[in-house]
């Protein structure tokens, strides 16, 4: 009872954290005074429990609020910034001393207005967040995971290398102006197992499940099913399953490569400096593809009750059947575009988010699902291969659209059924996402989408089965 | 501030931790971008700390908590919570810190690190996004091409200050400042496109990129200039046939491709992935998993880069600390001599696991938990005879052999690693011909990477900055001189 108890404060200490949080920056734009036509605070506040799985051992992870604060002031039709690290008006103060003294950047007519949405379970569920977030009970379960799955490891082979990680984080978001502000509360329990590098399986969650049982299996009941050897590309047995050969993409890969390459260029911005050249209503893709950005899926720990300027987000379509359909955009005061809500501090590079400009991004991605099952799509063909994983694809060329990468993990699907592991390190995937002129059909110019849809954490989206060119 | 933070820490945690040690960072940063659509960005002044502070309990019970960026009183609440998470952990009998070798309270690195006004940085390099453009402007306007250019520009100045303090008194502080300059262009003529990126970067503040009166330096324009030649050459290059793959006799590597060396060998050297089994070189005992690891012609070092003499500069080099986050310094590491395993990197903990010195690897970012890192990274010839002394004697007996420039970044797993390389060029019958080579994937299996280097070329450069990732980011350079290596099964180009 008193467990149960100390669990429900948990929860309660977040929440009326939050509270306390927007409290603070709803103040502060007034406490600045007249000085500024307006200042902006953005802050998230984030915090993670957990530990690393390596060979048996249970390393303990724990970040306890990791604050990041970006202001930005308004004066005279200028625009200046600045950043910190900590809340506290004091400092606060002093940062927008420094932006004011530099505010030479054209900036918009006036900041967003925020409303406070109050938080649900879209994206924080307290039942999550009162076991997760006890030490003792995540101890429990990542030496339950960590145990189930090294025992099945050996079993197999004997000899593995084994790591992962479980981790419950909690981020709270603040956006506030002299219009308003808006607070989000998010908690995500996520966990992963990787077996020598070849292997992984993952779990993500947003809101708590009926038993925390299945979760203590975590890779270890689809271990059972792996296939045992490995295969290169070269191999024999097989014949060459090299070239430009049927792949099959599961969806992290496919929502991996759909936010590197496609979501980045589908920009206003891209638009303005030439790199995107199609229009509104151009074919940009096969007939059967919808790709939606969608802040507002439910499960999804990229949900988002409104963007990094306190905009309250919508349902963005990007490409409908096949066609540009339209580009994210951000809120444009002068010319009275509301945008597309979808202004995010993505930091590129090394740059921290508080410190990152406002880049055009999506939030939750969603596909239209496909006809075929994805049995029915994996055994149209004799031969395929799965990838789970790509290596490197942050160095991909979005100029071009185009990406090299080696496959970190991946099997061979023969006769629509999974039969070998590809080996590690000898696996290569190469193509572009929009068809290049001279060049083979892209990926999204020609591919089957499975009729199962699948949520990755971050996208619900279908298999994608294409051809691409493996070696 | 900063001691009082952590007399109060170590104050409180007296009597109920065994033992306890803490870095605290600060950095004061000047960040400005401009976007390919012309937009431009600045954020004069960015203020950020992070504090991490190591538990050690009883039984080897041991937590190393990130705090963020905390007053002495909020520290002491979050200690709190902290001390409640370590009772909870179960005994880790294997755990030991290795001794510090030196113990004292000592400041490396410049007294003071200021950044200057931030209105005046603001202008500064305000004025180098003008000469980027004008730059552009220029070589547009001298050539016929109607090939379209753009570029991103982004840039930050930074003074960092670190101290590193534990229970037993110690106290060791650096400062540094740091300075970092990306250049990419992006080339477009109809649907064609083309791509560079020029990267500069030191332990120094803007003054090193910027020619006394203020423009930039004339080496920082001599190699945009050649990387928007690059990307120009990129709107006709072409990728190889699978047949011309196959018939590849060398692969040669300038040194700004060298994150082939970062990657593939690099991480495999980090004691801590040595240790969780995931190295591709060593057993998880510490035990090569072969001797010889590269050809007679390799020397590997991670550490400070060499003057023209080959002494350390220590305080250069875009990976340099003068002391790691766990207060050791810094030393020079040879991984790899004469192609046989000579060092390891190594932090207190892994230290201790393998009965080594801390050689000053443990590395953290702003305050997160430490993890053993490399510096500065740099293939060179293992003797002078490895050396050839002019292109043609370098290249000589190449029949048909890809010469990778830039690169893009990297990833690594135990068995290989995929680099991404900017642009090539094809060498024939042992001449570089102007035949370029679209951006292609350099893949190596890394057990095998390095056994074929067979010459250098060139003085070495230690000038090509990176991040490195691994959970947090860290400043690293990559480098050397440009190699030659034989092609074999285990080196592969991709498109």
């Amino acid at each position: 009872m008193a467990a149960k108890a100390s669990r429900v404060r948990r929860a309660q200490i977040i929440g009326n954290e939050l509270e306390e949080l927007a409290h603070r920056v709803s103040r502060f734009p007034a406490a600045v005074g007249r000085t500024v036509d307006d200042v902006e605070v953005w802050l998230e506040r984030s915090s993670s429990y957990g530990f690393i799985f390596e060979n048996g051992r249970l390393i303990p992870s724990l970040s306890l609020s990791r604050d990041r604060v970006a202001l930005r002031v308004l004066k005279d039709g200028q625009m200046g910034a600045a950043s910190c690290t900590r809340i506290d008006e004091a400092t606060w103060q002093a940062c927008v001393a420094q932006a004011l003294d530099v505010a030479r950047m054209p900036g918009p007519a006036s900041f967003a207005s925020p409303r406070t949405r109050k938080p649900g379970p879209l994206t924080f569920d307290p039942d999550l967040c009162d076991v997760a977030a006890v030490p003792a009970e995540l101890h429990r379960l990542a030496d339950a995971i960590s145990d189930n799955f090294q025992h099945e490891a050996e079993r197999g082979s004997g000899s593995v290398v084994m790591s992962g990680h479980l981790k419950y984080g909690v981020r709270r978001y603040v956006v506030g102006t002299r219009g308003g502000v808006a607070a989000s509360l998010h908690g995500a329990l996520t966990a992963h197992v990787d077996l020598d590098g070849t292997y992984f399986d993952t779990f993500h969650a947003v809101q708590a499940p009926e038993s925390y049982h299945p979760l203590a299996l975590l890779g270890a009941r689809t271990l059972r099913n792996m296939p045992g050897e490995n295969v290169a590309p070269d191999s024999a047995e097989l014949g060459e399953l090299r070239g430009r050969i049927p792949v099959v993409l599961h969806p992290r890969v496919f929502e991996a490569l759909l936010r590197r390459l496609v979501v980045p260029m589908l920009t206003q911005s891209s638009r303005r400096s030439g790199l995107l050249s199609f229009a509104d209503g151009d074919r940009v893709a096969h007939e059967g593809f919808t790709l939606i950005d969608d802040a507002g899926l439910d499960g999804l720990s990229s949900s988002r009750h409104f963007d990094d300027e306190g905009t309250p987000t919508k349902r963005n379509a990007l490409i409908v059947r096949g066609r540009l359909s339209g580009v994210l955009s951000p809120r444009d005061t002068t010319r009275r575009a509301a945008g597309t809500a979808s202004s995010y501090r993505i930091p590129e590079g090394a740059e921290d988010p508080q410190d990152a400009p406002h880049r055009q991004r999506a939030a939750g991605l969603l596909a239209e699902r496909g006809e075929l099952s994805f049995h029915e799509m994996i055994g149209a063909v004799p031969r395929s291969i799965l990838v789970h994983g790509l290596l490197g694809l942050h160095t991909a060329d979005l100029a071009r659209s185009r990406f090299s990468c080696g496959i970190s993990s991946g099997i061979t699907l023969e006769r629509g059924r999974e039969s070998r592991l590809l080996a590690p390190g000898k696996w290569s995937l190469s193509g572009s996402l929009f068809t290049q002129p001279g060049g083979s059909e892209g990926l999204l110019g020609d591919h089957i989408l499975s009729r199962e849809l699948y949520d990755t954490g971050t996208a619900i989206l279908p298999y994608c089965m294409t051809y691409l060119e493996v070696g | 501030m900063s001691r009082a933070l952590l007399d109060t820490i170590f104050a409180a945690l007296q009597g109920r931790v065994v033992d306890a040690d803490a870095c605290y960072e600060r950095v004061l940063r000047f960040e400005s971008t401009r976007a390919h659509d012309g937009q431009r960005s600045t954020t004069p002044y960015a203020s950020k700390s992070g504090l991490v502070v190591r538990l050690i309990g009883t039984d080897g019970r041991n937590l190393e908590v990130s705090l963020g960026d905390v007053s002495p009183m909020e520290a002491r609440l979050r200690l709190d919570e902290a001390l409640v998470f370590l009772d909870a952990l179960s005994p880790d009998p294997t755990f030991r810190l290795a001794p510090l070798p030196i113990r004292d309270q000592r400041h490396f690195g410049p007294a003071e690190t200021p950044l200057g006004p931030p209105a005046e940085l603001y202008e500064r390099v305000n004025r180098c996004v003008d000469d980027v453009e004008a730059l552009v402007a220029g070589w547009q306007s001298g050539r016929t091409t109607e090939a379209q250019v753009t570029f991103a520009f982004r840039l930050y100045t930074q003074a960092e200050d670190k101290i590193v303090a534990d229970a037993q008194g110690l106290f060791r502080s650096q400062s540094l400042p740091q300075t970092f300059l990306q250049v990419e262009f992006i080339t477009r003529s109809g649907v064609r496109r083309g791509r560079s990126v020029v990267r500069f970067g030191d332990v120094r503040g803007l003054d090193e990129f910027l020619s006394v009166s203020g423009t930039l330096a004339a080496r920082c324009r001599l190699r945009l200039n050649r990387g928007l030649d690059h990307a120009h050459r990129m709107l006709d290059a072409r990728a190889l046939t699978t047949a011309e793959r196959a018939a590849i006799t060398h692969y040669v590597l300038e040194a700004d491709a060298m994150v082939f060396i970062h990657e593939a060998c690099g991480h495999n050297f980090e004691a801590d992935i040595v240790a969780s089994g995931r190295s591709g070189l060593f057993t998880r005992d510490g035990r090569p998993i072969d001797e010889a690891l590269g050809s007679e012609a390799v020397r590997l070092v991670d550490g400070p880069p060499l003057d023209a003499l080959g002494a350390y500069v220590v305080d250069r080099g875009f990976g340099s600390q003068y002391i790691d986050d766990e207060g050791v310094e810094v030393a020079p590491v040879v991984l790899l001599d004469r192609g046989r395993v000579t060092g390891m990197l190594h932090n207190r903990e892994t230290a201790a696991r393998f009965s080594a010195t801390p050689n000053g690897r443990g590395f953290s970012e702003l305050g997160q938990p430490r993890l053993v890192r490399m510096t500065n990274t740099y293939l060179l010839p293992s003797s002078p005879e490895f050396v050839r002394p002019t292109l043609e004697a370098f290249l000589e007996g190449v029949t048909f052999g890809v010469w990778l420039s830039g690169s893009y970044g990297g990833q690594v797993s135990a068995q290989g690693m995929s680099s991404s390389i900017q642009s090539g060029r094809i060498i024939r019958d042992g001449r570089l011909t102007d035949e370029w080579l679209l951006p292609c994937t350099f893949t190596v299996q890394t057990r095998l990477a390095l056994k074929s280097v067979e010459s250098f070329f060139g003085p070495p450069e230690f000038d090509r900055p990176g991040f490195c990732g691994k959970g947090q980011t860290k400043t690293v350079t990559e480098g050397g001189c440009a190699a030659r290596l034989a092609a074999h099964g285990a080196l592969s180009v991709g498109w």
